[in-house]
């Protein structure tokens, strides 16, 4: 009996230390597991944040199928570099949709995150930060990646993203044509 | 990285890319591929940014053009505003003739000297402030084979215009003269020709066509000419009716309303308004419906031509067409 009643009261325990945890556990599509701190993932996932809220995390790892682990360890080193920053009150908000959203500027941490990152990565990242609704991180991939395409020719930026031409010459010459006038009714 | 497209991107992810770009750069991306012209005209097309011309200010050698596209800021973060300003060749006087689609249709007069004398030219220049492209209308084959349209002793009015089914724009170019002295003063004029130049977003003419068969009502010049709803209107000389080219049909010219005053236009021929007057080109399609009385109360062809936003019911409209922002003659 008394063995039964501290086995009983130590489940307890367990559980409200679960609860109490403040970091959630990922898992990443190829198994790979990841420990983020809550509130971070919180606060700048609203996916996340859903489940969180919802009950839906497991202790055991939540599953992101379609998060890849390079992908996935990028998030979590954001989230926990953005822990340590200064939360920024306008970075908060989950609701504000991306349209209309003004775009706060990188800050200077947040572009070394991402300029180190190679192509393949930076895209992944933009991937997984849309699946996982991470607006800040969008924000700041896209940026990125916007960046890259500023001030560059099409025959440039299909060298850069590795894209192939499938216009034909007078296809080409019609949409050039367009763009002299590109004004269309309302 | 795949050698058939490094840009593998789920379509929301791209757009959230697209929408961080300025227009302009957004235009250029539609040459990369096919998929990136699709989801552009699809997810973020340019009619979000139609900009508006907001002011028009002119002055000797140039004009400024404040833009804006609506409450939405552009691009580059200036407040949905944008000033853009146009050199006058030989400081001549620009003139705004219209608005279309964010296009502006400018003229611009020179004093030049040809032959030994003084003479005013104008020539059409059409632009698109955002882009900074701009068209020069060709000289009129009509007028002169100089580089410019000429002003002499003929006055040009000209007037700038869309016809949305057709998607074409056009600068229509009347172009009179005094029948006699006082014609000046009354307003009274005959109509020389009337001359047409086309362009789309895709071609343009290489030159304005003459519109055949203008009907001998006149042209009474305190009414300026006036494009809309797909068609330019001017006041017979006498002001007693609404002459409408079709800009859908060049050669398509109808009354679209008359006071019921029974008058003689102030022609040079000085002949009747009559159903045997019509312009020989009207009838040629059959779209426009039997005239049905030869002194006022014609009808127009407006109302009859399914799109139902012409402007006048037959015998209803008074001659109050006035030039509201089109140019009126300096």
């Amino acid at each position: 009996m008394e063995v039964d009643k501290g086995k009983g009261e130590a489940e307890e325990t367990r559980k409200v230390a679960e609860a109490d945890r403040d970091t959630v556990t990922l898992k990443s599509s190829d198994g790979k597991l990841f420990e983020v701190s809550k509130e971070a993932a919180a606060r700048l996932s609203t996916v996340l944040a859903g489940m969180i809220a919802g009950g839906s995390i497991d202790d055991n790892g939540t599953d992101l199928k379609q998060i890849g682990s390079e992908a996935l360890e990028n998030v979590v080193d954001y989230c926990n570099k953005h822990a340590n920053s200064i939360p920024s009150a306008a970075l908060i908000s989950s609701s504000i949709s991306f349209n209309t959203a003004p775009f706060k500027e990188p800050e200077e941490w947040e572009r070394k995150f991402v300029d180190r990152l190679s192509h393949d990565a930076l895209f992944d990242l933009v991937e997984a930060a849309n699946f996982l609704g991470m607006e800040r991180l969008l924000d700041v991939t896209c940026h990125k990646i916007s960046e890259m395409m500023k001030g560059k020719s099409p025959d440039q930026i299909r060298e850069v993203f590795n894209i192939k031409n499938d216009y034909t010459k007078e296809e080409l010459e019609e949409i050039r044509q367009e763009l002299a006038w590109a004004f269309y009714d309302d | 990285m795949s050698d058939i497209d490094g840009f593998n991107l789920p379509t929301d992810a791209f757009v959230e890319i697209l929408l961080r770009l300025p227009t302009t750069t957004r235009r250029l991306l539609r040459f990369v591929c096919k998929r990136w012209r699709d989801v552009i005209d699809e997810r973020v097309p340019d009619r979000h940014v139609t900009p508006k011309t907001l002011a028009f200010f002119r002055k000797t050698g140039s004009a400024i053009v404040f833009s804006g596209s609506g409450d939405q800021q552009d691009d580059e973060g200036r407040g949905g505003q944008q000033e853009w300003s146009f050199s006058s060749s030989d400081r001549g006087v620009v003139h705004l003739v219209g608005t279309c689609n964010g296009l502006l249709c400018l003229r611009n007069d020179v004093s030049v000297r040809h032959g030994g004398q003084r003479r005013m030219c104008s020539t059409i220049t059409v632009v698109n402030p955002i882009t900074d492209q701009r068209i020069m209308a060709p000289h009129s084959s009509i007028s002169w084979d100089y580089r410019w349209c000429l002003v002499s002793r003929k006055l040009h009015r000209f007037s700038f215009g869309y016809h949305p089914t057709t998607g074409k724009y056009k600068v229509v170019d009347v172009t009179c003269s005094s029948s006699s002295s006082s014609s000046y003063k009354t307003g009274r004029l005959a109509i020389d020709w009337v001359q047409v130049f086309t362009f789309t977003m895709s071609k343009m003419e290489s030159s304005w066509r003459e519109v055949l068969d203008i009907p001998d009502w006149g042209f009474q010049d305190s009414g300026g000419v006036v494009t809309v709803d797909g068609a330019t209107h001017w006041l017979a000389a006498r002001g007693e009716r609404v002459v409408a080219l079709d800009l859908e049909d060049d050669g398509r010219v109808t009354l679209r309303g008359a006071t019921g005053r029974a008058s003689a236009p102030a022609g040079s021929r000085g002949s009747h308004v009559s159903a045997d007057q019509r312009p020989r080109t009207a009838g040629r399609a059959g779209h426009v419906p039997p005239l049905t009385g030869d002194e006022g109360g014609l009808v127009g062809a407006g109302g009859t031509r399914g799109r139902g936003r012409a402007p006048a019911a037959a015998g209803t409209v008074e001659p109050e067409v006035q030039p509201h922002g089109a140019d009126k003659p300096g």
